[in-house]
Parts: structure tokens; sequence; C-alpha cells
């Protein structure tokens, strides 16, 4: 278990090292300027290089890089330029709301996507297979804005059931944070619905044509368990670490959910601090998303080895 | 005994199994019967239909597979009647199956335990009283360190061993019928052996019916009183394992026959016999093994159905009722 | 469809200065209740200068005070001063006299050594639009209650920026330090500002809190709390709006607004602003060096059905940056430049291109104001009608201005806010010293002439000759394709009021009230 850590934990070192510099290069090949960015149209030339040397711009590219990184290292960020406050200290305030989001999300894409992904390889080319697919192909292709305002419209302005959008933390009270999380992590965990639903139901439909079903049917085991159990702990496994693969996207999808919710999350951010050419920012909060992928990645590693022991250690 | 009624009859049965190459009929026409305590072989190469057959009469059907016609009288019950918790009933209790690959047929991700015990907790035993069956059933199957065989894996035990433990499986619950589908093609010969002993001294000891499926004819032999020889889809003939395989009478008998190098184990389809094995999509009319036939005559091309020809001896062949 | 847009205005404008008669001025009742506004764009702070948008103009206003402050309808009045500035017949000296009795948040009062203070810090502070330092060339006191301010060149249009952005700290406040940006930012302090509203609680980019100060030198406000909180999205504006989460939003989708402002329960209003859609011409390169080809350009768009159909009648047509309704508008010159193939047609031949030519424009996305892309996609069927091909480069504002300032570009279509289109917008694109006069690339010392003259002036009459000469070449010359002036519009819940929308389309809710 020790090597097993040290191993990834050096391959995280290597991940972000090479992330880093990557990171590094491509904020700097967006076009623009952040000293255009944050000075507008009216600036003059000599402004704008003024600014440039303010935010260090004018150094050749490796001594910025060492710098940022040398301080990164340190646990230093930097300094955001939109925001003129340590990166870290906005990250801190936008990484926790992203984070529920996600997971309350995740949360959602499993409860409907577990029963639906079984109950339509069990019933293969039933009505409730058919259904399941519909469902699954409109879950994939309804742009979340759309399904976001849709929601919006119902359930805040129509019905009057829940707000229209912000944020409220745990600390709040969990019926009003959830009130104010569940719609956006519904728009955002139905699609990830259909991505798991469609993966656990091919995966199923494999499990179920193996020889140890047919035996277990053979012994008697009742249908229920043969399903919910032995097949689908069995689904499961590749079901899973696809899954979590793609909760990447589900933080990609977390950019427009927080835009509409008006959830001060870190995909809005990101999104804005790139309009804004916000160095310092942009690479703090893409290097998170690195970490987290990584992170995201380890954890899918432990947990396939605990749901198959035959590559448990 | 053989006046008493059967435990077990199948009649008329045909199945239908849908390819990519089109429907093909795995079963076409089959009826055999099984009585308690006996031991039937059914025989032929692969791709004969005898595994779908098999699994077919006890209705464990993939989904791509139907059964279009027949009757399967368990105890005189049609089981095509019950409903599927009488057959679960049924099969927890009564029936039990071991198949060819051990491999794949345990579950992966559940400890050999867990597989084993559940089985005799179908009828409502204890934790406890299921352990201990499990335990001296392992004990039975000569597995060394049984107790730490419960918490294993599959994938943690020798491909004898997972064949034994499939065996327990089969037996926790003191099965009437057995249907054992290739339970050695897996295993090397002097496994093979041990476990076919095994298989044997158990039946004996618990009563128990046997339907054995296997292109291997030693195996038959050493374990069936009655054989059924199959071949695209159809018993061809039937009867006691010692006169059949003394005095095959269907051509395709002998030639099976006459492909087994006598006394040693056989692998893999039989090379032997002349000529292609039928396409099961495109049967001609007739007899199926004309083509191949080193007998064949004009009346082949005419529907040759399984008739008796000695007492409690059948064939589909017109010469053989000529013989 | 003018006409709607102009009645439009009209009543904007009665209900700005309705509301601002009706509020009390002086010491009356508690301040009560909350306010919610939402906002769209960034919030990134509150700081007494650093505005650069809407948002930031709304906090700013809260919290701070300035010189002088800019009317709903776009005009000066006095805010710390006592009165209209003292202004030399050269344009180049003003004379403030300052209230005594404004007191910032801490219970200071405020005196001529704190607008120095300010403009000081202002004017040696890089993060700004900044051209105040280009012209003011001395701040100075005289006297604890008069400040004196020394131009280099005429313009009086500088108080309409100062009034957006030069707003007044206590002497002291550190505004300023060498960090990274070069600026730290006011944050809840309450020692800096002297406006109505005291920040209290702040989170960059998702809500900013005030309350009422009630020294407040125009009287308490009737509002105990303000609340600024950012949706980033028009259409979950709205949808705050109608649950009621919100009171007023900022931005809406303009064709949501009319259908809105009529439902029982809200209201809205729209009014002419310092905003306008156009699209400048590269006049220093191909194709658009050749005057009749930018000719053309203006005669064959149908700005009607741009501002009509895709802005939902929220921009005003003109083919002049002077909106119709203002006094430097002129509707002869603007005939010169109506929608006409057949003019434009003509042009094209006058330029040996009979057949048309093709030319790139770079169009921003996303566009905080209005709908800029699907106005492009118009104006590339009305081009060609003509011949013209327009290729359409999307790419946002950042990337827009660094192509600019390479001088890579040839037109550029897009909605600007100004602080002045008058006193601001004719300098700084088309004068030689202005700031984009340099990617510009247009020249002409009569038309510099020309601005320089209306800006020695405050009083539109006395500008008015020169800015008839300024619009003369403007449609001459065709530097830009002028489409028309956005309306700033905003809706709210029916029980508010003391609100409206702006000339300067910044939210000024100082006044606002519930019932």
């Amino acid at each position: 278990m020790a090597r097993f850590l040290a191993e990834r934990a050096a391959t995280l070192a290597l991940v972000l090292f090479g992330a880093s510099i990557l990171i590094f290069l491509v904020v700097r090949a967006l076009p623009g300027d952040p000293a255009i960015a944050m000075m507008t149209q009216n600036a003059t030339p000599e402004m704008i290089e003024e600014m440039r040397r303010a935010l260090g711009l004018h150094l050749p590219l490796h001594a910025q890089y060492l710098h940022w990184a040398g301080s990164a290292l340190a646990g230093d960020l930097g300094q955001s330029f939109t925001y003129s406050m340590p990166v870290r200290a906005i990250i801190a305030d936008r990484f926790p709301v992203t984070l529920h989001l996600s997971l309350v999300a995740l949360a959602i894409a499993l409860l409907i996507a577990v029963p639906a992904g079984v109950v339509a390889a069990r019933h293969k080319g039933g009505m409730i297979d058919h259904l399941c697919r519909v469902l699954a192909m409109i879950g994939i292709s309804m742009p979340v804005f759309w399904q976001g305002l849709l929601m919006i419209m119902l359930f805040a302005v129509t019905l009057g059931w829940l707000p229209p959008g912000g944020y409220q933390p745990l600390s709040a009270g969990l019926g009003v944070s959830l009130a104010h999380v569940i719609l956006p992590a519904l728009a955002l965990g139905t699609a990830y619905a259909a991505t798991i639903t469609r993966m656990l139901r091919s995966s199923m439909l494999d499990v179920l044509g193996k020889e140890y079903i047919a035996v277990a049917r053979a012994h008697g085991v009742p249908e229920g368990t043969i399903v919910w159990h032995d097949a689908l702990r069995n689904a499961l496994i590749p079901t899973l670490t696809a899954a979590g693969f793609s909760f990447g996207y589900l933080l990609a999808g977390a950019v427009l959910t927080e835009v509409i919710f008006n959830l001060p999350g870190m995909g809005r951010l990101l999104y804005e601090s790139i309009l804004a050419r916000d160095y310092p920012l942009v690479q703090g909060l893409v290097l998170l998303n690195v970490v987290v992928f990584v992170l995201i990645n380890f954890s899918m590693d432990a947990l396939y080895a605990f749901l198959d022991p035959r590559i448990r250690r | 005994m053989p006046d008493a009624a059967p435990l077990f009859q199948v009649r008329g049965l045909v199945t239908r199994f849908r390819t990519e190459a089109g429907e093909i009929f795995p079963s076409r026409d089959v009826s055999f019967q099984i009585h308690a305590g006996e031991v039937l072989g059914l025989v032929g190469e692969s791709g004969s239909g005898k595994s779908v057959t098999a699994r077919s009469a006890i209705r464990l059907q993939q989904p791509e597979s139907a059964t279009l016609a027949g009757e399967l009288l368990y105890r005189g019950q049609d089981l095509r009647g019950l409903d599927g918790e009488s057959l679960r009933r049924l099969r927890a209790q009564e029936i039990a199956m071991v198949v060819q690959d051990p491999a794949a047929a345990l579950n992966p991700v559940l400890t050999i335990g867990a597989q084993l015990t559940r089985i005799h907790r179908l009828h409502g035993g204890s934790a406890a009283e299921a352990e201990r069956v499990a335990l001296d059933l392992l004990q039975r199957m000569r597995i060394a360190e049984p107790e730490s065989r419960l918490a294993a894996y599959p994938h943690q035990l020798s491909g004898g061993m997972r064949q034994r433990v499939l065996i327990a499986l089969a037996l926790m619950c003191r099965p009437k019928l057995l249907i054992a589908d290739e339970p050695t093609t897996a295993l090397d010969v002097t496994v093979e052996a041990e476990i076919l002993a095994l298989l044997d001294e158990l039946r004996r000891e618990m009563g128990m019916a046997m339907l054995v499926i296997s292109h291997n004819l030693s195996v038959i032999g050493r374990m069936c009183d009655r054989v059924a020889v199959m071949y695209a889809g159809r018993i061809v003939e039937e009867g006691p394992t010692r006169e059949l395989l003394a005095a095959p009478r269907h051509p395709y008998t002998r030639a099976l026959l006459a492909s087994v190098p006598r006394g040693s184990k056989e692998d893999g389809p039989l090379p032997a016999i002349p000529g292609e094995p039928p396409d099961l999509a495109r049967l001609p009319p007739g007899c199926p093994f004309q083509a191949r036939c080193p007998e064949v005559g004009p009346a082949c091309t005419a529907t040759q159905a399984l008739r008796p020809i000695a007492p409690g001896r059948a064939a589909a062949c017109w010469r053989a009722e000529a013989a | 469809m003018s006409n709607t847009i102009n009645r439009r205005g009209v009543l904007g404008l009665g209900a700005g200065l309705a509301a601002a008669t009706i509020l009390p001025q002086g010491a009356a009742a508690q301040p009560r209740g909350t306010v919610t506004a939402s906002l769209l764009g960034n919030l990134p702070n509150i700081h007494p200068w650093h505005v650069g948008n809407i948002e930031t103009g709304a906090a700013n206003l809260l919290a701070f005070s300035n010189l002088l402050k800019i009317k709903a309808d776009g005009t000066l009045e006095p805010d710390v001063a006592a009165r209209m500035p003292d202004v030399t017949e050269d344009g180049l000296n003003y004379t403030f006299e300052l209230r005594r009795d404004v007191r910032f948040h801490n219970g200071d009062r405020l005196t001529s050594a704190d607008v120095v203070y300010s403009y000081e810090k202002y004017l040696t502070t890089a993060r700004r639009r900044g051209n105040l330092r280009r012209f003011i060339k001395e701040v100075k006191a005289d006297g604890d209650y008069v400040v004196k301010v020394t131009l280099g060149e005429p313009w009086a249009g500088w108080m309409q920026l100062m009034g957006y952005e030069a707003a007044i700290v206590r002497n002291g406040s550190d505004v300023t330090n060498e960090g990274s940006t070069g600026e730290s930012l006011y944050r809840g302090s309450r020692m800096a500002g002297s406006g109505p509203f005291i920040p209290k609680n702040f989170q960059p980019d998702v809500v900013a809190e005030f309350e009422a100060f009630g020294d407040y030198f125009g009287g308490a406000p009737a509002t105990q709390t303000v609340r600024l909180v950012r949706v980033p999205d028009a259409a979950t504006q709205l949808a705050n709006l109608r649950t009621g989460t919100v009171d007023i939003i900022s931005n809406c989708p303009p064709k949501d607004f009319a259908p809105m402002r009529q439902t029982a329960g809200f209201r809205g209003e729209a009014r002419p602003s310092a905003g306008i859609f156009y699209m400048p011409m590269n006049v220093a390169k191909p194709p658009f060096d050749n005057v009749h080809l930018r000719r053309a350009i203006n005669c064959a768009i149908d700005r009607d059905y741009i501002c009509e159909e895709i802005y939902s009648g929220l921009a005003t047509a003109s083919a002049l940056p002077a909106a119709p309704s203002e006094y430097w508008y002129d509707a002869d010159m603007a005939k010169e430049l109506a929608y006409d193939p057949d003019r434009a047609r003509f042009h094209l031949r006058q330029a040996n291109m009979p057949r048309g030519f093709a030319f790139e424009a770079i169009v921003p996305a996303p566009s905080a104001y209005v709908e800029a892309r699907e106005a492009a996609v118009v104006m590339q069927a009305n081009f060609a009608e003509v011949g013209i091909r327009m290729n359409i480069r999307q790419t946002d504002f950042v990337s827009m201005y660094r192509s600019a300032q390479n001088g890579d570009w040839q037109a550029f279509p897009h909605p600007s806010m100004q602080s002045s289109i008058e006193g601001y917008l004719i300098w700084n694109n088309y004068h030689k010293d202005g700031n984009q006069a340099r990617w510009m690339g247009y020249r002409n010392a009569d038309y510099e002439q020309a601005v320089m003259e209306s800006f020695r002036f405050v009083q539109p009459d006395r500008k008015l000759p020169a800015l008839k000469r300024v619009l003369r070449h403007l449609v001459n010359d065709c530097p830009a394709l002028f489409i028309g002036r956005l309306n700033a519009y905003h809706l709210w819940r029916a029980d508010i009021s003391g609100f409206g929308p702006r000339y300067s389309y910044f939210m000024d809710l100082t006044q606002v009230r519930r019932g």
C-alpha cells in the first residue's frame, strides 16, 4: 500500500510539472494581452506598456515561469489581475461550490443511471429499454443551458417551489442548501446520467450473457439477486471506471450550469478569467483541475481494486 | 425400473436460435427420457445442438433462443407450464447444472463461500449450517484446506479446483437431476479421471439422475447407463451404452466411434469424420448425415424418424432398420 | 419606429425626473427595507475609480461621491460641489466650491484636501480609462472648500468622464499600492467614501451589500440595505425578477423587454444612452482607404431593420453619432447616408468596383450589451444585396484590441459604452491625440480643430456650430458606419420606485425605495 501511494505521488508530481509548463504556455498563447483586458479600449500603448510592467509581463517567459512555479511550490499561486486578491483565496471561495454541485450531480446521475441501465438491459428490446434509450438520447443531446432555463421557468417561476439560482453553503442549513443546488445538479446530472446509463446497459447486457449468470439461474438463485447483485456488481466495474474518467466532462458542463444558475463556482470563474486573460487565475484554476482529475483517476483505480477482487493486491 | 414413470421426459422438443447468419434449429424434434438414478449420455460433435437441447430442456435459455414445441415433463409436470417462481424453486431444490468452463461459471466478484452457501440458504438454512454443508462438500470433493477456500475468489483457484467447486455448487441442494454439460472438457486427463470418479461416487450416494453431455465417447462410456447420439439437432441413435458402443447401428455413430483413438483423451472436435459438419442454417431434406455418409442411398432423402430397432434401442436410419 | 423609441426615451426621462423630485431631501424617515438588484457582468471590486463596467459603476455610485454627478438624461449636476463650476472663457480654468456638510462614512468632514488627494492618486494610477491625465494640468486647493482645476487644453467632457470614475476618497485612504496590479481594492473599509451607502459585505462576483449612511449629505437614503447580486445570464436574470429574488435587473434579452414591461406587477423603461452600435473602418488600409467604399458601406445598411428586429427597438437607428433626439443631430446630413442600395451601388461605381468587394469584420463574442453577432449577420445580408461580401471573424474583445493595435483589422462592428459621444468619442476615435485614433487611421486637421472648438464649451448652443462641422466631416469621410444608439433599459418589480434607466447606462440605486 505504501508503495502504491508512493508511485501515485510520483506520478502526480510528474503530471503536475508537465501540466504546469503546458498551462503556462497555452495561457500565454491566447491572443490578446491581460494589460489590454484590464485597461479597456481607451488606453494608450504607453499605458498598456506601463501595466505590462506592473504585471511582470515584460520579463522573458522562462523567468515568468520560474517565478510562478517557484511561488506555486510554496503554495502561493500569485495574485489575480482582475480581483487583486491571492488566487489561492479566490479558489478557496469557489472550489467548494463546484465540488458541492458536482457531487450532488454525481449522486443524482447514479440514482438515475443505475436503475435505468439495469432495467433497460434486463428488458432489452422492450418498451422500457426503448424509453430509456430515448430519454438517454434527450439527456445527452439537450443543451445544459436550455434544460437549465426550462427547469428554472418551471420550478422557480411557474411553480415557485425552488429558488431560481444562487448558492447557499451547507452551513446555511441542509434544506436551504439543497434547494439551491438541486436544480443545477439535475441539469448537470442528467446528461451524465444518460452517459452512465448507456455504459451500464451495454455492460449489463454483456454480464447477463455470462455463464455464471446461467449457472446461478440453474441453481435457482432468485432473478432479483442475479440482476441486482451478481450481474450489477460485475457490470459496475467497467462502468464506474468509464464514469470516473467522464467526471471531467461534468466539471466542463459546470461552466454553463454555473452561469445559468448563478453559482459562483470554478467553471464560471475559469471562463471569465480566460476572457480577462487573468493569467495567474487561469493557471491556478487549470492546475487545480489537473490535480482533481489525477485524484479522480487514483480513486477510480482504488475503487476498481475494491470492486474487482482479480486485481486486488 | 424401466417400467416406472421416468423422472424427466422430453418429448418432441424443437428449439430455434437466432444468429447473425439466420435462424437455426439446434433441437429438431428431440425426445429422450431419464429415470431416477439413471445416467443418460448425450453425445455428438460440437455444434450438433447438445448443449442448447439440454439447457432448453430445463428452460435455461439465452435470449436468442426459443422453444417452439415439445413437452418437458419433470415428474410428469410440464416445465413449460410453470411460472418463473415455481421453476426457480424447482431448480433450487431438485435440478442442478455443471458446465464446461469453470472459469466462466463462477462469479468472479463473489467468494467461493458466498456462492456456495447462498444455494443452501435458498431453502431457508441458517448461515452456519450452510457453511457446514459447504465445508463438507468441499471435503468430499477432496479440496485441501476447505476453510480457507471459502474466503477465496475464483481466480485464486486452479482449473481443477474450480471444477470441483462448481460440482460442489451443483450438489449443494442435493439435486435429483444433474445436467453435466461437458463437465471435464477443460481439465487434463488425470484430473478428469479423478473428477469423473468423484461425480460417480456422489451420484450413487445421493441417488441422482444425470444427463451427461459430451463429445467424448470415453467419458460417456465410463459414466452413462444409456446414450443418445445427436447429429444436426436430431437424435440419430439411442440405446444402452455398452450395446450401442459395441454395435453401433447408425452410420454416424459408427463414424464417431471410428474416429476415437481408444483409451486416450480426446481434445477438441473430432476431425476424423470425413466431410464438413453440416451448416445448421441450410440442411438438406431427409437425413442430415447424407452428405458425409459412406453408405448413402436413395432412401436417405426421405425424413428418417427415430424408430425402434431392437429392445431398448432405436436409430434414425433405414439401413439400421434393415440390418 | 423612431417615434416609438423617442416616446420611450421621453417616458424614461420623465420618470427619472419625477422620481428625483418626489424624494425627500434632508433627514426625514428612517431608512427601511432591502432592495436587491442583479447585475450581469463582473463585479470584482468596489473601487472609487476602477469602474470598468455597469456593475462596478453601480457599486461606485452607491459608495462614493464626485464633484459633479451625471443625471439620468446625461447632463451634469452638483454633487459634493455646492454648484456648477465657474469656467473661464478660454475653457481652461474650473473653480469648484464644495459643500460644507459632506461627511465621510467614518464621520470626517470632506474638504478640498480630500479632493486634491483623490485627483492626485487618480491621475498617477495606471489602471483606468484615463484621459484626464492628458488634459488636467493641475488640481489645487484654495482654502478648505475651494478646488481649482487647470486644463492644458480645453475639454468640457472631462467632467462627464470624472462623473463616472474619479470618485473622491478621504485624504490618506490606501487605494493604491505597488502590488502586482498597481492597486489594492477598497473592501468595505468605512473610511474611504462619502456616498449614500456604506459597503457592508462584499464577495467578489457574488454579492455586494450596502447599508444606508444616515449622515449622507443629501439626506439619509430611503432604503436601509441595497444588495447587488451577480446573475451572469440575461435570461436567468429575468427568472430571478419574476420570482422576486431580485427587484431590479440590469439586462434581459431584448426580445423579452417589451412583453415583460407590460406584465402586471413589473415595470420597465428604456431611454437613449451613451452607448453606440457602430462599425469603425480601418481608414489606413485597403479596402477602406477608399472613401467611396466607405460611403457605399454607409448606404448599404438598413439601420431601422437592425435596431427594430435585432435589438427589438432597444437601439435607435441613426446614421450619425448623434441620436435623433439629441440637439446636435442633423436630419439632412443623416439623409445623405440613409439606407439606399442604389446609392451604395453608385458609390461602388465611383470606386471603380461596380461588382463589389470583400472585407473582414471582427465581431466580438460574447457581448454583454446587445446581440452583435445577429446584427452582423443582417449586415452581411444587406451588404450582399449590393455585392459587398462581409466575412465575419468572431473573437473576444481582448483579442480584437490586440489586432486593432497591430493595425491588423478592416472593420469592427460592435456595441460600445461611452462616457459621452459628443464629449468624448469624437475626440478619442478621430482626433490625432485620441487613444483609439492611432488605430482608426483617420487624420483631418479641420476635424480636429472643430472637435477642440466644441470642447471649449459646456452649453449646448455654444457647442453646436463646432459639432455640426464635426458631423459634416464624419458624413463626408465616413470613417465609421454609425448604425444606432443603444438604449439603456431595465426592468423592475412594480413596488420599486426611485429608479430608472440612465444616459450613462449605469444603475443608480442611490434613491431606490420600496413602495
